[in-house]
């Protein structure tokens, strides 16, 4: 069945172009930011500020660097998926979907092998690029490389969290604009805001522990000169986004097999 | 007597403080074209989005070849709901492929439903340059994928013009001589008359009257006769039979309405064996519009 499901949305999205431009979009990005990192490096002068990013381009840190400045291209890749699951709404196919056969529950896991696919994706971009980087920088080695593997993982659970809040908000509003509008304001604005509200209100660290921030924390800032102490651990980090993505799944499973689809 | 192949009991569906369906009971006969009918929201196609799980009822319940609703079963009906939904950057082709994989139907079956159509031609097109009418084309291929044997079709002509109309009427026909059962929505009465074996009518969510065509317009012949001078004789005998419900006199003519199966033949008999020749007779059946305007405006 599952494999039923991943040709199905193959069938739709293979032909859709903003699909790949969107794809495209990612990988350029990507690219690009840690080129940037890489160029100040090359061309900066060494005793302002070319030591200090030297060594990010070597395993492991490079692997912390990339997955940092990949993690800003994730709202591309939000709007990759609430575009494909909210053109599903617009053109009432999820409708037709229902009606041809398919069970709510097939439908809701057809869109969240999209989320994992599409974090699968990023993760294989993040490793190719933390091993070109490195190849770019002092060469890498293979025990480097493994090493840094651990990273790429936090950076597959980083977008498997911001892809399935994605989701959850197209499920409830339905409309591509409306949901971008909402995933973008909610990612970058809403939680960041939040939990610097009840950091200076409170004294507390429970804004690390929304759903994109604790997941964000497995791939932190590697460039900042301070160290943020409030950050959970990894362990920690690792198993509440788990935590999340699990009862994100249950939501969303509820939202749609209780959903009249009109 | 054939088996109901879809069975509804007491369906009951509300929009907000809106009652959308209202214990809705019906049962549609196997190997029928069953009509819904009623004005624009009288539930119509809420009652056929419950069929097809769309919609969840707030009570009531539903058979489908005997069995309650389920995703499995909905593989065997062909259904076009409202406005044809496919996605507008595929192919006629690629969309029914689509349609195909989730019926667990052979890609094979793509063909035959696009020529039945006269899409074929066309199937390498995008479904967003169709016009309306190949819009509602396609999804009526869609819902023939894997020749099911329960075909549900809501407001089929939408878009269509008067040849695509008529198409769409003998496609009708076709399905039915195949087997198959179809239930078609409309608003069009002249539409389902042409085609309908049964019928039912819907008023703001509620059954008003279900039967056969036969069984409801049966009731509703009308007979104009005239014997000149006998006419008062020929009131008298018409009287006596138990399927007359009126006879009024409207100029020369005797306008009579009657119940049952009477034929034009078995009353010019009748009035021949009494020693009546009739300078005038016509028989005409209730149309289905009368009918339907008659239920519809008592509730």
């Amino acid at each position: 069945m599952l494999q039923k499901l991943m040709a199905l949305e193959w069938m739709k999205m293979r032909k859709y172009k903003a699909f790949w431009i969107m794809l495209g979009l990612f990988v350029l990005g990507f690219f690009g930011l840690v080129y940037i990192m890489y160029a100040i490096n090359n061309e900066a002068p060494t005793e302002m500020i070319g030591s200090f990013l030297d060594s990010f381009f070597r395993y492991p840190r490079i692997a912390r660097l990339t997955a940092y400045m990949g993690s800003y291209m994730f709202i591309v890749l939000g709007i990759v998926l609430i575009t494909q699951i909210a053109n599903e709404f617009s053109y009432r196919t999820h409708r037709q979907n229902i009606i041809d056969g398919l069970s709510r529950t097939q439908f809701i896991n057809a869109k969240w092998q999209i989320v994992v696919l599409l974090s699968v994706f990023a993760t294989l971009v993040h490793v190719g690029f933390t091993a070109l980087y490195a190849l770019m920088g002092d060469g890498g080695t293979v025990s480097g490389f493994v090493s840094s593997l651990k990273y790429s993982l936090f950076f597959f659970l980083d977008s498997l969290s911001w892809l399935s809040v994605a989701l959850i908000i197209t499920l409830w509003v339905k409309r591509s604009g409306l949901a971008i509008t909402l995933f973008m304001v909610y990612a970058l604005v809403v939680e960041n805001s939040l939990a610097f509200g009840i950091k200076r209100s409170f004294e507390s660290n429970l804004g690390e522990y929304f759903p994109i921030n604790v997941a964000d924390n497995l791939n932190p800032n590697v460039l900042a000169p301070f160290v943020n102490n409030s950050r959970p651990t990894e362990e920690i980090a690792v198993a509440v986004t788990c935590v999340y993505l699990v009862a994100f799944y249950i939501i969303s499973r509820r939202m749609i097999k209780r959903m009249d689809l009109k | 007597m054939a088996e109901n192949i879809v069975s509804i009991q007491g369906l009951t569906k509300d929009y907000g403080p809106l009652r959308a369906l209202d214990g809705v009971s019906l049962d549609i006969p196997e190997r029928s074209i069953f009509g819904i009918l009623g004005p624009n929201g009288s539930g119509k196609t809420t009652l056929l989005s419950i069929l097809m799980d769309i919609l969840y009822p707030k009570s009531g319940s539903i058979s489908i070849m005997g069995q309650p609703s389920s995703y499995e079963l909905r593989k065997k009906i062909g259904c076009l709901l409202e406005t044809p939904s496919f996605y507008s950057y595929l192919s006629a082709e690629d969309n029914l492929r689509i349609a195909a994989k989730i019926k667990d139907v052979d890609e094979a079956d793509i063909p035959r439903v696009l020529k039945r159509l006269g899409l074929y031609e066309r199937r390498a097109s995008k479904f967003s340059a169709f016009s309306l009418g190949m819009k509602q084309r396609l999804a009526l291929a869609s819902a023939l994928l894997g020749n099911p044997s329960l075909v549900v079709f809501d407001e089929p002509t939408n878009g269509l013009d008067p040849q695509g109309i008529v198409e769409v009427r003998g496609l009708i026909r076709e399905l039915w001589s195949e087997g198959k059962t179809v239930i078609i929505a409309s608003h069009l009465l002249d539409e389902v008359e042409k085609v309908c074996t049964h019928v039912a009518i819907l008023k703001k969510g509620k059954l008003l009257a279900t039967g056969s065509v036969e069984e409801v317009l049966g009731e509703g012949l009308t007979f104009k006769f005239s014997a000149g001078i006998k006419n008062e004789e020929l009131r008298s005998i018409l009287a006596k039979l138990n399927d007359i419900k009126s006879i009024t006199q409207q100029g020369d003519l005797l306008i009579v309405n009657a119940y049952g199966q009477l034929t034009a033949e078995e009353l010019n008999k009748l009035c021949f064996e009494n020693g009546i020749v009739l300078s005038h007779l016509e028989m005409s059946r209730k149309k289905l519009e009368s009918w339907f305007v008659e239920v519809t405006q008592n509730t």
